[in-house]
C-alpha cells in the first residue's frame, strides 16, 4: 500500500499519513457501522414517536448507543496505525520505524530493541487514552451530560496531554511545509553499506557548504522507490550501483562479455532522466564466491577455475535465490565446471554462521560483506568474468548541480576513494564493531582528508 | 359533536407485505377519553396506534389530530403534542432517570427550572422517590421503569397519550398497580388517553370507551 502510492504522491510523510490514514480509517467505519446497526429499534422509535427530529435521534440515541463499538474500533485503530507508522520509516517518512529498520540492516540490535520498544510505549500510550474513554463509560456520560467528575477528569486531562503532544509533534514535522530550497536530500537503501555511503556524501555537503542535508536513509525497496523519487524530486542523491542500473532502471540486456559500458549508461542517465553520475567510488558489489584464507593458500586457489578443479573437496553453501536465479548458479556452472561434494541452500543470513561452524567450505558472497573482513574469507577471482559488475557511483540530480555547482567538485573528489576492501572494512565497522555508520564516515572523511592534505 | 373529536381515522388501508392488517378503516376518539384497543395479536391493534403517532404511514386514508391532517410537515409538531408508552423497557439507557423523564420538555427547549419544577410535581403522582433521578435505567426495577416511562410520556402536557400494551411484561401485581395509576392520572389530567391491550379485563376497567379490533 504505501508502495502503491509512491507514482501519486511521492516518497515520505505526506504519502505516509494518507496511507495510515485511509488504514485507519477501515476498522472505524466498519465499528461505527455496526454500532449503528445494534442500536434497539424500540429505542430508535421511543425516541422518534416522542417527537425527535432524525438529527435528534441521531445525536440523542444512535450516537451515544454506538459510541461504545465506535471507541472499540477507535482503539483497535490507534494501536494498529501506531504500529504501522512503524513501516512508514520505509518510505523515508523517518520516525521511530527508522531505528528499527536501520538496527536491522546494520545488524544493531540496540536501535532494534529502542525503535520496537518505542513504537510499543506509543502503542500503549495511545491504547490506555483510548481505555480512559471506554472505562466507566466515561465518554458516554461526558455526552450525555450525566457525567461524575472523576469520569469528567477521566477524559480531559488525558485529552489535553494528548493535544499539547499532537501540536508539538506538528509543529516540530510541519508535514505541509514545502520542502526548504536550501536542503539537499540524500536518500539511502536499506543495507549498511548504504547507510554509509549515504552519510559519507551528507556530511562531505554539509562539512564543506552551508547547505543542509535531509536524511532519507533505509528507504524500502531500494532502487524500485528511490530512483522514481529522483525522477519526481523527492529526492536528490543517493548510491547507486552501475549493474542495477543497467539492469533495474534501463531494463537492457547484459552485452556478452558482461561488461557495463559506463560512459553509455550515464549518457542515457543524463538524456533520460536528467540525472548525472558522479563517478564511480571504486568498489565493486557484485556476487563472488570465497573460500577460507587458508585453504586458498594451501590448495593455491586464486581463480573460480582453479576453485572448479579442486571443487570435489568443497561443500558449497549458499541461499536459495542463488541456485534459483538462472543469472546466478545454474549459469555460472554451465562456465566452469564445478562438482562440489554437496550443496546446501539455506536462507541468506545462516551462510556466514554455516561457514563459521564448518558446515560449508565454499560460500557466495557479495564482494563488500564485513564477514569476508570478519571470517577471514579470500574472495577468487572470476576469470571468465562470469557476474557483472555492481560498481558504486553517487547519482545526483542535475538540477542540484547547476543550482550549486560547489557540490559537483565536492562529490568528485570521492571518485575511486573507496576500494572493495574499504567498502569491506567498513562495513565490518558498522556491522561487527556496531559503530554508527555517521561515526564510520565521519572517521573515514577525516583520514581521506588527512591523505589528502599530504 | 365535530369539535368534540381528537383523532379521526378516515378509511385508513394498511398491508404488511400482502397481509392486508387494516382494511377502509375508520374511527373516532373523543376528548378526554380512554380508549382502548382491543383485539388478538395481529388484529393491528399496535398498527393503529403507529399510524396514529405517524411512525407507519397507511396506504390509503387519513388521520386527524385536532383537526389538523397528519402529513410529513406536521409529523414532529403533532408528536410532539403526544405522549408515546411502549410495550417493555424503553427508555434510553445512557441517560438517568431525570434525564428520561425530560427528554420530551427538552425537546421543547423548555428551561432546566420548568423541568425540576415539573418533575417534582408529577413523581408524586407515579409514586416515585426523588433519589431514584440521577439513578440510570438498568439500576432500577420494571414497575419503576414503566413508571419513569409514564412520567416521559406526560411531563410535556401532551393532547393525547398513546400507550402499547405498557403492562405486558409486568408481573400481575405491579400490573394492577400501574393500572390503578394510569386510571388515576387520567383522571387529574384530563387528557385523551389511547392504549393498546389484549386483555379484556384491563380494557373494562380502564377505558371510557373500548374499539374492538
Amino acid at each position: 500500500m504505501f508502495g502503491l502510492l509512491i507514482p501519486l504522491v511521492g516518497i515520505g510523510l505526506q504519502n505516509a499519513l494518507i496511507v495510515l490514514i485511509i488504514y485507519g480509517l477501515l476498522p472505524i467505519v466498519r465499528s461505527t457501522y455496526s454500532g449503528l446497526k445494534e442500536v434497539p429499534a424500540q429505542l430508535v422509535e421511543a425516541a422518534e414517536g416522542l417527537g425527535s427530529t432524525p438529527a435528534q435521534v441521531f445525536k440523542n440515541i444512535y450516537f451515544p448507543l454506538a459510541l461504545p463499538s465506535i471507541l472499540s474500533g477507535l482503539r483497535i485503530t490507534v494501536v494498529m496505525i501506531v504500529a504501522l507508522t512503524g513501516l512508514a520509516a520505509l518510505i523515508g517518512a523517518g520516525g521511530l520505524g527508522q531505528a528499527i529498520f536501520r538496527g536491522l540492516n546494520t545488524m544493531n540490535t540496540g536501535l532494534i530493541v529502542t525503535g520496537s520498544v518505542g513504537i510499543s510505549l506509543f502503542a500503549i500510550l495511545g491504547d490506555q487514552w483510548i481505555g480512559q474513554f471506554e472505562k466507566d463509560e466515561s465518554l458516554l456520560r461526558v455526552i450525555s451530560k450525566n457525567a461524575s467528575t472523576a469520569q469528567r477528569n477521566r477524559i480531559i486531562f488525558p485529552s489535553i496531554l494528548v493535544l499539547i503532544a499532537a501540536i508539538l509533534a506538528l509543529i516540530f514535522l510541519n508535514p505541509l511545509s514545502s520542502k526548504n530550497s536550501e536542503t539537499i536530500t540524500v536518500a539511502s537503501k536499506p543495507t549498511s553499506e548504504q547507510f554509509i555511503l549515504g552519510e559519507i556524501i551528507s556530511q562531505t555537503i554539509e562539512n564543506n557548504t552551508d547547505l543542509k542535508v535531509v536524511r532519507k536513509f533505509g528507504i524500502g525497496g531500494g532502487t524500485t522507490n528511490i530512483h522514481p523519487a529522483l525522477i519526481s524530486r523527492d529526492l536528490d542523491a543517493y548510491v547507486e550501483y552501475t549493474g542495477t542500473a543497467w539492469l533495474n532502471v534501463l531494463k537492457k540486456d547484459l552485452p556478452e562479455n558482461n561488461f557495463i559500458d559506463f560512459a553509455e549508461l550515464n549518457k542515457t542517465y543524463e538524456d533520460q532522466f536528467q540525472l548525472k553520475w558522479l563517478g564511480l567510488l571504486g568498489f565493486n558489489n557484485t556476487y563472488g564466491l570465497a573460500i577460507s584464507k587458508e585453504n586458498a593458500n594451501a590448495q593455491k586457489i586464486e581463480t573460480y577455475s582453479d576453485l572448479a578443479l579442486k571443487s570435489s573437496q568443497f561443500t558449497f553453501g549458499a541461499e536459495f535465490d542463488f541456485f534459483e536465479r538462472s543469472d546466478a548458479f545454474p549459469g555460472l556452472k554451465k562456465l566452469y565446471p564445478f562438482n562440489f561434494i554437496k550443496l546446501e541452500e539455506m536462507d541468506i543470513n545462516l551462510r556466514y554462521q554455516a561457514f563459521e561452524q564448518g558446515k560449508i567450505e565454499a560460500v557466495d558472497v557479495f564482494t563488500t560483506d564485513a564477514q569476508i573482513k570478519n571470517l577471514n574469507l579470500k574472495v577468487l577471482k572470476d576469470d571468465k568474468n562470469y557476474f557483472p559488475s555492481y560498481e558504486a557511483g553517487i547519482v545526483i540530480r542535475e538540477e542540484i548541480l547547476k543550482k550549486y555547482p560547489e557540490i559537483e567538485l565536492l562529490l568528485t573528489n570521492l571518485k575511486g576513494k573507496i576500494s572493495t576492501e574499504k567498502m569491506q572494512e567498513l562495513n565490518y565497522e558498522v556491522e561487527i564493531q556496531k559503530k554508527s555508520p555517521a561515526d564510520v564516515a565521519k572517521d573515514f572523511l577525516k583520514n581521506l582528508n588527512l591523505k589528502d592534505g599530504k | 359533536m365535530e369539535n368534540n373529536i381528537i383523532i379521526e381515522v378516515q378509511n385508513i388501508n394498511f398491508s404488511f407485505g400482502s397481509q392486508k392488517i387494516l382494511e377502509d378503516f375508520s374511527a373516532n376518539f373523543e376528548k378526554g377519553s380512554f380508549t382502548c384497543i382491543l383485539g388478538e395479536s395481529g388484529s393491528g391493534k399496535s398498527t393503529l396506534l403507529r399510524i396514529i403517532n405517524g411512525l407507519l404511514i397507511p396506504e390509503s386514508g387519513l388521520v386527524i389530530i385536532d383537526n389538523d391532517i397528519l402529513s410529513p410537515e406536521n409529523l414532529i409538531q403533532n408528536r410532539l403534542q403526544m405522549g408515546y408508552v411502549l410495550q417493555g423497557n424503553s427508555l434510553f439507557p445512557h441517560l438517568t432517570v431525570y434525564q428520561n423523564m425530560i427528554y420530551c420538555l427538552q425537546l421543547l427547549k423548555k428551561s432546566d427550572d420548568y423541568c425540576k419544577e415539573k418533575i417534582a410535581k408529577l413523581l408524586p403522582l407515579v409514586g416515585l422517590k426523588k433519589d431514584l433521578l440521577q439513578k440510570f435505567p438498568h439500576e432500577i426495577s420494571g414497575g419503576q421503569k414503566q413508571r419513569v416511562g409514564i412520567i416521559r410520556a406526560i411531563a410535556h402536557d401532551p393532547k393525547i397519550v398513546l400507550m402499547d400494551e405498557p403492562f405486558s411484561a409486568l408481573d400481575s401485581e405491579t400490573r394492577d398497580k400501574l393500572q390503578i395509576l394510569v386510571k388515576d392520572i387520567h383522571q387529574k389530567l384530563k387528557t385523551t388517553f389511547v392504549m393498546v391491550t389484549h386483555s379484556k379485563a384491563e380494557a373494562r376497567n380502564l377505558g371510557t370507551s373500548i374499539l374492538q379490533l
